[in-house]
């Protein structure tokens, strides 16, 4: 299998959220039972952000221009699901991986330590969490479960307007391509395909009809550079430790056989005494005078160390 | 529709009018976009920027209720730059029948010839043609219309032919096209842009490109919803909509047509099936008590004198016969006397049975399927109205408002004796039936789950109460017994009720050939495939005659599989989206109706690659079911000018003398509005309904300055019963709003997301304000007027999301031809709480 | 200490010699009280949590390791890892506030001047360590310079992970801090890690004494805290001689 794309075509976007509550449905996710449990938001969009709950919502940014006098940009917040992806490179106990057939970033919770890296990690702020017993993460999982089985991810197959569209990645560019030309001759000069060439190459594709920004996108985005920094510490860590106890063993192997004399002092004569020979190691409490070197070397060769 | 939702991929211009079909009717959006990626453009006119305004090309904002306005100035820019399809409108229409000489309209005061100010009703006499000639019916053996003599058709005196007088220069000023351009020359952009609250550039761009499909091989199309319909004049808007197609030749074509959007998936099979006050299935007159009160004043008066209804008391007698079964013979009128009779007064539509419950004449109410007490206008009117039955039965599948009334918040429950039996009913998913979608397909639905708990499909809930009150009447005898007890009711498979066999009633077939009441798995059936096999001796039956073939297959008159109703085959073979396999489109699986009309006179289509119907000069290519006469006696039938056959003219009607409120659409002010009447002497429409109802209160401008609309969301479907039980639905919309101005709002110190109240005399509720850029003051004969919008989906029950009954503010008027409710323009205050 | 016997007067022989009779007659030895109990406990609770911090740590930080357990076991290590980070953030934390002046002691000798046997015994140092039977140290005071380097990375990585722990901890539970500081935390968090690993290990092995040459040093912490005259003398001369000669904190305990 090639890699595959969900292509979002904002420009076809009807925001009625299909998606948003297909993708409940299919995954199971709860919304409140609470009567009138949902905070008003003073928006079409409910709710605001992503939650443990909430995979895929609907974005609705309107501002007063363009042709029509308002433009009213729909933007889909969910994974975008990068080939480099920042998650699944962070994640500590491989629930978050790289499904290799498709390129889909998916999920196996059941791995989740709850550790939230990922959501550290990822530059579109997606992962959340789902409270419970165990805490685990809760991000689109490209619905791998239904492609597996020859189906297309639940958002997809709700879209009526044929906004969500799934098939083989370079296709769904090419189609973005041709929808982003048809947009700008239309007169929506601000119309971009996003996410070619974003972290690696996201398998969510998009026609942005009014612009990267307006639909609640992110320009050029980068990974948490603390990605990279982490996956480099595990190693230097391994090895500087390994050292380190490879030092301590050869230091212990070196000292076997070790024995010194006994010391006492006399204050009273100000004199350290072996109590073995009963010979004066020191007088009085100055300072050393002799060198480094004479240190190293004054006992070599053969001799047994002291005091 | 005339049309159907593949068909919207097919038109240049799409107008989106009195709708927001992306919002409302999601599944039209993806055949919106199949159209916009051929090149035609979408143009949304609506009071304020929605999410189908978002996804079109031209979004012009229009003050709620001045659609005719509108629609009357397009008609002129169209006559006046002479866009208008010659060659369509010279033949298929009436544009050249000379108006009676009587015929005339007064501007000052605002009404057409024949207005009986007391009444406020309208004599129509001086709305017809005059008559060139007459004809009669030849009944004699051999002639075309022998059936109406033969033996076991109801006595009847055939209607007369007249024929009436044209002008094909249309010159003559009492011709249609002169009247009506006569008409609508005062709808010029200045006037109309001024009542509109438009940009006049804008106007005339919506204009322009609207008007351009007048071309003979351009096609537009109209979708429209509650937003045209739910005024008091909303019937005229919809005659304007069908004046405008028809003058940019647009009716019959495919991409083109006059397209309701219906906003339930089977609305349009509860209106087929005569959910109406005034209608019987198929769009049959319901007898009344001054108009029709035998068979035989039904025939003469209802029978078109020419075209398809000719056949009318064919179905009518068809009707009967599945009506009453063995006990109609055509001695006691097949049974005729048994049907009850509308009376002339009181009115038993919506708003005023809940008047007459207020009176105290009606005491008991069955509330099937509905919730009146959060969906009916003035809505607290109905829940106090209610609070005067002794009984009240609701089948529904939630407790819905009407459900409990007596909880509602203004209700005060030891004051209420009635009692309530609710009647949980099976859901769309519990139970196996057809479906009609807004393009006419009948599509069979297979059940999917055994119904919860003691729930029963409706029929199965009609069955356990027909039969007791049978027994009941047989035991006890009781007034008027013969009703009752000679009512046919054999719905029975295996001994246990079940839609197909209520099928075979629906699409009908040969009486004495059927056996109904089935026990056996190979019934004998003699289903009809047309409805021209329909007689009007008693020998066939037919409960719904607009269907008949949806369920003809005899070999297997048990599976819906094997019936047309069943089929699924998606081929499509001419590229216009036809699908004729898939599914039963009524009548006779005709995709496109009057599709006559998307051929010239010598039946050469008007677009070589939208050809629906063609004549080869030697018979007619049917790509679509023909609608018209294509063969008569074996022989082929030469191209002509009888377009729409059902109507006796077989022309359509510019002018209609049918109407209840004037020929021609003209445009008034909302019941309660805003501002005065720009474009003539009368502020109202002269024939407004149910006006002097005194629940009605009406408010005055003064009083309440804000005009608002009401409409629906797509996360939740009309009084929420099914959708507020879904928390995913309530999480993605979460509660009722106004949206408003940045102006009105900064005016009335409000902020965003904040709660406000917003009431007039009939009632207060308190929603969440939605301040948005999408919603513009107009700007109306120089004034600023404020609009706002209002959603309606949230009342006091349910376990999740409740709300107050928006619809307790709309007034309880209606329009005079069908009583629909002006919910779409009325007036409110606002102000912060 | 010098190299070899150093040459006394006869007179200062015979003390001497006389000196060490009288020791031997008493039947006990001497030796020098180094550290209360408050902050023998309090180093002990610490390390415990510390090492045990490490161990859960390694759950989240190798992934083999959380593979190879399962996600339930490490979510319940990650839950433990949080509680000892509370007990080694508050146990310090609250030692401290009881005994203001032993931190006043400890940070005046962390940062105490460095003299010409300090420089030189941390010269020394490495070559000792891999040469102890031949090289002998200059005297020291009460905190050898090596072990005020070594001892002063361990009290900055312990605090580097107190304050990142709790950042990371907050930032999970109550606060959002946005994955740009988040990120920098768990990042320091890990360079914090590296330094307890290494400094933890080689103070583990000189300060338990599986170093040879400091075999007996656990006793100073998890013993009564007192250190033998011999040994003081032998890695703190300075400090020991001074102690001595005071006597103040000098006990005798049976041989």
């Amino acid at each position: 299998m090639s890699d595959k794309a969900i292509l979002f075509d904002t420009s076809r976007c009807s925001a009625c959220r299909g998606c948003q509550v297909a993708c409940k449905c299919w995954n199971d996710l709860p919304s409140t039972l609470e009567k009138n449990g949902n905070p008003p938001t003073g928006s079409y969009q409910s709710p605001m952000d992503l939650n443990g709950d909430t995979r895929i919502l609907i974005s609705f940014n309107e501002e007063a221009g363009g042709s029509k006098g308002v433009k009213w940009a729909f933007g889909r917040r969910s994974c975008q699901h990068c080939t480099d992806a920042a998650c699944a490179t962070i994640c500590p106990a491989g629930a978050i991986t790289k499904h290799e057939a498709t390129g889909l970033v998916t999920v196996d919770d059941s791995k989740c330590i709850g550790c939230q890296y990922c959501s550290t990690a990822c530059p579109f702020d997606v992962p959340r969490y789902q409270e419970g017993l165990r805490t685990t993460v809760n991000k689109c999982t490209g619905c791998v479960d239904r492609i597996e089985q020859g189906l297309e991810p639940a958002c997809v197959t709700t879209c009526q307007p044929d906004a969500l569209v799934f098939g083989d990645r370079d296709e769904m560019i090419a189609l973005a391509h041709e929808r982003a030309d048809f947009l700008k001759a239309r007169g929506y000069e601000d119309a971009v395909v996003y996410g070619e060439d974003e972290m690696g190459g996201l398998h969510v594709i998009q026609v942005l009809k009014y612009g990267v920004a307006a639909h609640g996108q992110v320009e050029n985005p980068q990974a948490n550079p603390v990605v990279g920094l982490t996956q480099i510490m595990k190693p230097v860590t391994g090895a500087v430790t390994g050292l380190t106890v490879a030092g301590l063993a050869a230091m212990f192997v070196l000292g076997i056989g070790y024995k010194r004399d006994k010391l006492a002092y006399n204050p009273e004569t100000e004199d350290t005494i072996s109590v073995d020979t009963g010979q004066v190691v020191k007088h009085g409490d100055g300072q050393d005078e002799e060198t480094v070197m004479e240190h190293i070397t004054e006992n070599l060769p053969g001799k047994k160390g002291g005091n | 529709m005339t049309n159907h939702y593949c068909d919207m991929q097919n038109a240049d211009v799409i107008m989106t009018i009195g709708s927001n079909n992306v919002e409302n009717h999601p599944v039209s959006s993806k055949w919106v976009q199949k159209a916009l990626d051929r090149g035609a453009t979408w143009i949304v006119v609506d009071p304020r920027y929605t999410r189908s305004a978002e996804m079109a090309d031209i979004y012009c904002p229009i003050r709620s209720g001045t659609d005719i306005a509108f629609y009357g100035g397009l008609f002129n820019y169209i006559i006046e730059h002479d866009l208008w399809q010659h060659e369509y409108v010279l033949n298929y229409t009436n544009a050249s029948y000379l108006l009676d000489e009587q015929y005339s309209f007064d501007v000052n005061e605002g009404i057409f010839s024949g207005f009986n100010e007391e009444t406020a009703t309208y004599d129509n006499h001086s709305w017809h043609y005059q008559v060139e000639s007459t004809k009669t019916w030849d009944t004699s053996e051999g002639g075309a219309y022998a059936w109406a003599a033969a033996p076991g058709v109801p006595e009847f005196t055939p209607p007369t032919v007249e024929v009436p007088k044209r002008d094909m220069t249309l010159q003559d000023p009492m011709c249609v096209f002169q009247q009506m351009k006569k008409h609508y020359s005062r709808y010029d952009l200045d006037t109309v842009s001024s009542v509109c609250g438009m940009d006049k550039d804008l106007l005339e761009k919506v204009y322009a490109t609207y008007a351009s499909t007048g071309a003979p091989d351009k096609s537009g199309t109209i979708l429209y919803a509650l937003g045209q319909t739910q005024h008091t004049y909303g019937a005229q808007n919809c005659r304007s909509m069908g004046i405008l197609q028809l003058l940019l030749g647009n009716v019959g074509v495919a991409g083109g047509g006059v397209n309701a959007l219906r906003g339930e998936p089977n609305v349009q099979g509860a209106t087929d099936m005569g959910m109406l006050v005034a209608n019987q299935p198929g769009y049959l007159n319901w007898p009344t008590e001054y108009g029709t009160p035998s068979l035989r004043k039904w025939c003469e008066k209802e029978t078109y004198s020419d075209g398809y209804y000719t056949n009318k008391p064919k179905f009518v007698v068809s009707a009967l016969k599945e009506w009453f079964g063995d006990a109609a013979t055509v001695d006691n009128d097949y049974g005729y006397d048994w049907w009850p009779k509308v009376p002339k007064s009181p009115d038993y539509s919506i708003i005023g049975s809940f008047e007459l419950m207020s009176q105290g004449v009606i005491k008991g109410y069955f509330n099937w399927g509905m919730n009146p007490c959060h969906s009916a206008p003035n809505a607290s009117n109905v829940r106090k109205a209610m609070a005067n039955l002794d009984w009240l039965v609701v089948a529904d599948w939630v407790e819905t408002e009407s459900a409990c009334f007596w909880k509602a918040p203004d209700m005060n429950p030891a004051d209420i004796d009635t009692t309530v039996y609710f009647l949980p009913a099976a859901l769309i998913y519990e139970k196996p039936g057809i479906i009609l979608n807004s393009g006419r397909w009948l599509q069979w639905r297979y059940q999917a789950v055994e119904p919860w708990d003691e729930a029963k499909p409706d029929y199965e809930i009609c069955d356990v109460l027909w039969t007791a009150i049978v027994d009941l009447y047989k035991k006890e005898g009781g007034v008027a017994p013969e009703p009752i007890v000679n009512t046919k009711w054999d719905y029975y498979v295996d001994g246990k009720i079940d839609p197909r066999p209520v099928a075979w009633a629906l699409n009908g077939y040969v009486y004495d050939g059927t056996e109904c009441d089935t026990t056996s798995a190979a019934p004998k059936t003699e289903l009809l495939s047309s409805f021209a096999n329909l007689k009007a001796d008693g020998s066939t039956a037919c409960g719904m005659w607009i269907y008949t073939g949806f369920w003809a297959n005899n070999d297997a008159p048990l599976d819906p599989a094997e019936q047309a109703v069943g089929s699924r085959v998606a081929d499509d073979p001419t590229g216009l989206g036809l699908h004729p396999k898939w599914s039963f489109a009524w009548p006779l699986n005709r995709r496109i109706i009057y599709n006559r009309a998307s051929a010239d006179m010598q039946g050469k289509p008007w677009n070589p690659d939208r050809v629906l119907v063609e004549w080869t000069g030697e018979k007619w290519v049917q790509n679509d079911v023909g609608d018209f006469v294509a063969v008569s006696n074996g022989t082929p039938v030469p191209p002509n000018d009888k377009a729409f056959m059902m109507l006796w003219e077989q022309n359509a009607r510019l002018e209609s003398y049918g109407m209840g409120d004037g020929p021609l659409p003209e445009h008034y002010e909302p019941f309660e509005s805003p501002s005065d009447n720009q474009m003539n002497g009368r502020q109202n429409s002269p024939c407004v309904r149910f006006a002097e109802f005194e629940s009605v209160k009406r408010g005055d401008r003064s009083e309440f300055p804000i005009a608002v609309t009401t409409y629906s969301v797509t996360e939740h479907w009309q009084t929420g019963g099914q959708t507020r039980t879904c928390p995913a639905l309530n999480e993605a919309m979460p509660q009722q709003f106004v949206e408003m101005s940045l102006e009105l709002a900064e005016e009335k110190g409000i902020k965003n997301g904040e709660k406000v109240r917003v009431r007039n005399n009939r009632g207060e509720v308190e929603v969440m304000a939605l301040v948005t850029p999408r919603f513009k003051p107009f700007t109306v004969n120089g004034e600023t007027v404020h609009q706002v919008g209002m959603t309606h989906h949230f009342g006091w029950a349910g376990e999740y999301a409740t709300g107050d009954i928006v619809n307790d503010l709309p007034p309880n008027v209606g329009d005079p031809n069908c009583w629909v409710p002006e919910y779409k323009a009325f007036l409110v205050d606002i102000e912060k709480i | 200490m010098s190299k070899g016997p150093v040459m006394v007067s006869a007179e200062e022989t015979a003390k001497n010699k006389a000196f060490m009779e009288q020791m031997a007659a008493s039947g006990t030895e001497r030796y020098i009280r180094r550290h209360s109990k408050q902050a023998r406990w309090t180093h002990g609770i610490t390390i415990i949590a510390c090492i045990l911090l490490c161990i859960s740590g390694l759950f989240v930080f190798v992934p083999a390791l959380a593979a190879a357990v399962g996600a339930d076991t490490v979510f319940a290590i990650r839950m433990s890892h949080r509680v000892l980070g509370v007990i080694f953030v508050l146990v310090p934390l609250i030692s401290a506030i009881m005994a203001p002046k032993g931190v006043k002691h400890i940070f005046k000798n962390l940062f105490d001047r460095w003299d010409s046997d300090d420089k030189k015994w941390m010269m020394l140092f490495f070559p000792y360590l891999f040469m102890a039977k031949w090289i002998h140290m200059p005297d020291q005071r009460e905190v050898k310079s090596g072990q005020r380097f070594a001892d002063g990375m361990l009290w900055f990585s312990g605090a580097l992970m107190g304050i990142t722990g709790v950042f990371l901890l907050l930032g999970t539970t109550l606060f959002d801090f946005g994955g740009g500081v988040y990120g920098v935390m768990l990042f320091l968090h890990d360079i914090g890690f590296l330094l307890i690993a290494v400094f933890g290990l080689a103070h583990i092995f000189l300060g338990a004494g599986i170093f040879q040459p400091y075999r007996g040093t656990a006793k100073l912490m998890f013993g009564d805290g007192t250190v033998s005259e011999s040994d003081a003398l032998y890695h703190w001369g300075h400090w020991a001689r001074q102690e001595i000669a005071s006597g103040e904190n000098v006990i005798e305990k049976k041989a």
